[in-house]
């Protein structure tokens, strides 16, 4: 990396976070410290909640995703703005109206305390988890990339993050992470930009979809009803809206993003802009991905692009192997740049004979390049033990680190870097306001000053942010237990969904009803992991429908609660 | 608790948003998926 790549990361990561922390300095209550003191404007919102889910594998893996599998992941994203007017006309109104710390706290009057705190409980584990993971997983491919120590590239991500949430609690998350979705979006937008003006001249915008599109590459709508295809328009949309439901509507470290609104006009509005600008926003880095495998027709890719990985096999007795498929993959690149420039020369001609006959030469010559790089993959799993041959998540960085001038390089690691820390200044930020709100105000210490409570909120902060912390460095010792976090997630937000939607919509059921329903429901959500190969966007719609079915049935048979369940007020506070 | 914060007011609970009604932001925010999956349909249908 160049001087002015450093200036250029170090330079964006030092102002936005100083700029925080300035902005925030001297909070001394728990509602400016937790809920950001209600300041934030719409579209500090909107960015603020875009910057807590654009995590840095969005920007590492997205483009990668896009470069092997094509645009289909997009109609992941297809359900998020229809959840964005359902929480806004439905669930913001309803915490603005208690001003709730947390969206668990409503749950205790709408329930009881059980129901409340099992799902802060489940928001805990769940996150408390994954915090660790977001650190470590930019960690493990900046490290492999860059040849910087993974331990010291987690602890300068992690340690600058609990430093900052620390000292300024939510609003310093805000503040900072509306200009790190700033740098974000700016930097893709430069990523694409300078990627077309590398293409050949001859290559015109059009040319290089077409180009893509007849490798497989713009798929981006899958009208299959197939349950067990993990990305289509209806898992997208159906499976989509429930999880971002969820997500958006459930998940601390969302809600606590939108609570910190100076007004419920300004919180609903956040929302909506998010609903606008998502799909938008993934688009664009998928096709920036698009976009790094057209550039790759015209120029040699890596055979794999782990480059470490694949130098540690030179070290093996597969060397001779590896060294005869490099040569292989030259030569098969050779033969089809030259079957792409002829389809990019009948496209110039608007020549439709040439055209179709260009198309099936560039497809055949597609897929004798992709056999030998599947080739290299199994010398690289039978040369190093627990290797990882899923290199889709080195392309971009790759890329970026080979082709892209200086200056733009360093602006594409700020945005990985702002991407990780604004994902892990929120999880932290929200586990500590769970614990205080939920756990140690509401039963361990409940009459303190609030003096107190905010002490408290910033120890936990460090220590949530210590514990994510150490889970990142060790991570490696712990290949099983990131598998099953990654897959954690994915099966508690139904159940946590369908406590929420009968809470809004079921005013009949009351705690205990609901309390059971979630506990049967999350055991059948694991059954069905456990047994079928149901895609896991289906789990969200399962276990919320079968919180409401379950407590609906179970409310008929379990005895009343002496009081009409409300959506009241919030109890010991 | 000293310093708890007051439940929101009536009134700004229904307040109405600048330039449009509630019902017209989400039209809007829905119109853009419509549009969004047109145009990511006929995407898919012109490049394969």
């Amino acid at each position: 990396m160049s001087a002015l790549d450093w200036l250029v990361l170090f330079g964006t990561l030092g102002v936005i976070v100083a700029y925080g922390v300035w902005k925030t300095r001297g909070q001394q209550d728990m509602a400016s410290y937790l809920r950001g003191g209600y300041q934030d404007r719409w579209y500090t919102i909107g960015l603020s909640v875009m910057a807590t889910q654009a995590s840095a594998v969005t920007f590492l893996s997205t483009p990668g995703q896009a470069y092997q599998d094509g645009m289909g992941f997009l109609q992941f994203y297809l359900g998020l703005p229809l959840a964005m007017i359902v929480l806004s006309a439905v669930f913001v109104p309803r915490y603005f109206q208690l001003r709730v710390y947390t969206a668990y706290e409503f749950l205790e009057g709408r329930f009881d305390r059980k129901t409340r705190q099992l799902a802060a409980f489940l928001f805990l584990l769940q996150r408390g988890l994954s915090a660790g993971i977001t650190i470590y997983a930019p960690a493990i491919i900046l490290s492999t990339v860059l040849g910087w120590p993974l331990r010291l590239t987690c602890l300068c991500m992690g340690g600058v993050v609990i430093l900052y949430t620390v000292a300024g609690g939510t609003r310093a998350v805000s503040q900072t992470q509306k200009h790190q979705m700033v740098v974000m979006l700016g930097g893709m937008v430069v990523a694409f930009v300078v990627i077309v003006r590398r293409l050949p001249t001859s290559v015109s915008l059009g040319n290089a979809f077409h180009i893509a599109g007849a490798l497989g590459k713009l798929n981006i709508i899958d009208f299959s009803l197939d349950p067990s295809r993990r990305y289509t328009l209806w898992s997208g949309l159906l499976g989509g809206f429930f999880l971002a439901m969820a997500y958006f509507g459930t998940d601390q470290s969302q809600v606590q993003r939108y609570l910190a609104a100076r007004s419920i006009t300004e919180s609903r509005l956040g929302l909506l802009f998010n609903g606008l600008l998502k799909v938008p926003m993934q688009f664009l880095v998928l096709l920036v991905g698009v976009m790094v495998f057209v550039f790759y027709q015209f120029n040699l890719p890596p055979v794999f692009f782990n480059q470490p990985e694949l130098a540690r096999v030179y070290q093996t007795p597969h060397a001779a192997h590896a060294a005869a498929l490099e040569r292989d993959h030259v030569a098969a690149f050779t033969h089809k740049r030259a079957a792409i420039e002829r389809l990019d020369d009948a496209l110039n001609r608007h020549d439709a004979t040439s055209i179709a006959v260009a198309e099936r030469s560039v497809r055949e010559s597609e897929a004798s390049f992709a056999s030998i790089r599947g080739e290299m993959k199994q010398v690289v799993a039978a040369a190093v033990p627990h290797a990882n041959t899923k290199d889709a998540d080195y392309v971009f960085l790759s890329f970026v680190m080979r082709n892209l001038p200086r200056g733009i390089v360093g602006l594409l690691l700020a945005v990985i870097f702002c991407a990780a820390m604004s994902a892990v200044a929120s999880e932290l930020s929200a586990l500590a306001s769970t614990t205080v709100v939920d756990f140690y105000r509401r039963g361990l210490c409940k009459n303190a000053s609030d003096a107190h409570y905010v002490r408290a909120a910033r120890w936990f902060t460090a220590a949530w942010g210590i514990l994510a912390l150490l889970f990142a460095i060790f991570a490696s010792l712990l290949d099983n237990l990131i598998q099953a976090v990654n897959i954690l997630g994915s099966l508690f937000y139904g159940t946590v969904l369908g406590i929420f939607t009968v809470a809004f919509f079921l005013r009949r059921v009351q705690g205990t009803a609901v309390f059971v329903a979630a506990l049967l429901s999350e055991a059948l959500v694991i059954v069905l992991f456990l047994r079928t190969n149901v895609g896991f966007l289906w789990y969200n719609v399962i276990g919320c429908a079968a919180v409401v079915l379950i407590s609906a049935a179970a409310s008929a048979f379990l005895p009343k609660a002496r009081g009409p369940a409300t959506l009241g007020k919030v109890e010991g506070m | 608790m000293p310093h708890e914060p007051e439940p929101a007011a009536r009134g700004e609970l229904r307040a109405a948003p600048p330039f449009l009604s509630w019902a017209g932001f989400y039209c809007v925010v829905a119109g853009a998926l419509l549009a969004e999956i047109v145009l990511f349909i006929a995407i898919t249908l012109a490049y394969r």
